[in-house]
């Protein structure tokens, strides 16, 4: 955090650098199941170049990650113009929350309701206006960088949701908030989605 | 130059069937009906031939070496690291992208 501090932690990307760039693909490409893993890794040279371009010398261990604006599973590139240092630690708005967002537009896109076009445009526009009018025009309320009491205070009425088991946790319970991977939902927002209460109960 | 280990297992033993040079697009197909399409800045050595075989490909920034069996090679100049190179299989599918 020492690093965070005294680095700058770009929440949006820089639109002279990072406009967004897209492979020529089209929906049915990238709506094949396994489309990802057909896409080549960012090399390390290139993340680093990224960094150095938007002027973070040095940060801590899970501060960053260098993201795809346009993301591989709306057609992004590996480009540099599609790649900029996102930060993990900002409130409210992170890489975690633009996931969510980047997941449903990938559905929308994949089950045709949206155009592949203008979810591109829209996430490279303005990724944080897009997640208002795509996912939920109230910001998501986040546990990344809290401290887990101030987070279970502030999520007191939700439930946290273990994205990769399914299953959801209730507020005081061993794992509420703790999971590598997960979100904060209401519980009905939870079952409709199809998440468990862990244990049967989510205490 | 590093072997880009991914682009290699994807066209590795493919025989070049054709060699087209489009303006700023390099699209080499092969026997199996795939194709491999590269957007080049430049093309720094003669074409390859029909009937080789691909053993592997090689980069370094915008380079891309591509080296047959028969010890012919192929150096290009791409546009961009991050978004030069689409292989797809005789479908259409996507193999590879970089």
């Amino acid at each position: 955090m020492v690093a965070l501090a005294q680095q700058p932690t770009p929440i949006v990307p820089d639109q002279q650098l990072t406009p967004g760039n897209t492979f020529d693909v089209t929906a049915e490409d990238l709506c094949v199941p396994g489309y990802t893993k057909k896409v080549r890794n960012v090399p390390a040279e290139m993340k680093r170049e990224v960094y150095e371009e938007y002027g973070v010398t040095s940060h801590g261990s899970g501060d960053y990650e260098v993201d795809h604006l346009i993301p591989l599973e709306l057609g992004g590139s590996n480009s540099i113009k599609n790649l900029w240092p996102e930060s993990h630690r900002t409130l409210p708005w992170n890489a975690q929350v633009k996931d969510r967002l980047e997941g449903k537009l990938h559905e929308l896109v994949c089950s045709g309701q949206l155009d592949l076009k203008t979810a591109q445009e829209a996430i490279a526009a303005d990724w944080i206006g897009a997640y208002k009018f795509y996912v939920s025009a109230n910001p998501p309320v986040s546990r990344v960088a809290l401290p887990t009491a101030a987070a279970t205070l502030l999520n007191s009425d939700q439930v946290w949701v273990n994205t990769k088991s399914g299953k959801y946790w209730k507020p005081g319970s061993r794992y509420y908030g703790k999971t590598k991977q997960g979100e904060y939902l209401s519980e009905e927002e939870a079952t409709q989605k199809g998440y468990l209460p862990a244990n049967g109960t989510g205490e | 130059m590093a072997v880009n280990l991914k682009l290699t297992h994807a066209v590795k033993d493919r025989v070049v069937q054709s060699f087209q040079l489009n303006g700023p697009e390099l699209i080499i197909s092969f026997v199996d009906g795939s194709t491999l399409t590269v957007k080049i800045v430049e093309c720094n050595s003669p074409p390859l031939h029909e009937g080789v075989r691909i053993r592997q490909i090689s980069e370094d920034q915008v380079e891309l070496l591509f080296e047959c069996e028969d010890d012919s090679t192929l150096d290009v100049t791409i546009i961009d690291p991050g978004n030069s190179v689409i292989v797809r299989d005789k479908n259409g599918q996507v193999e590879y992208l970089g």
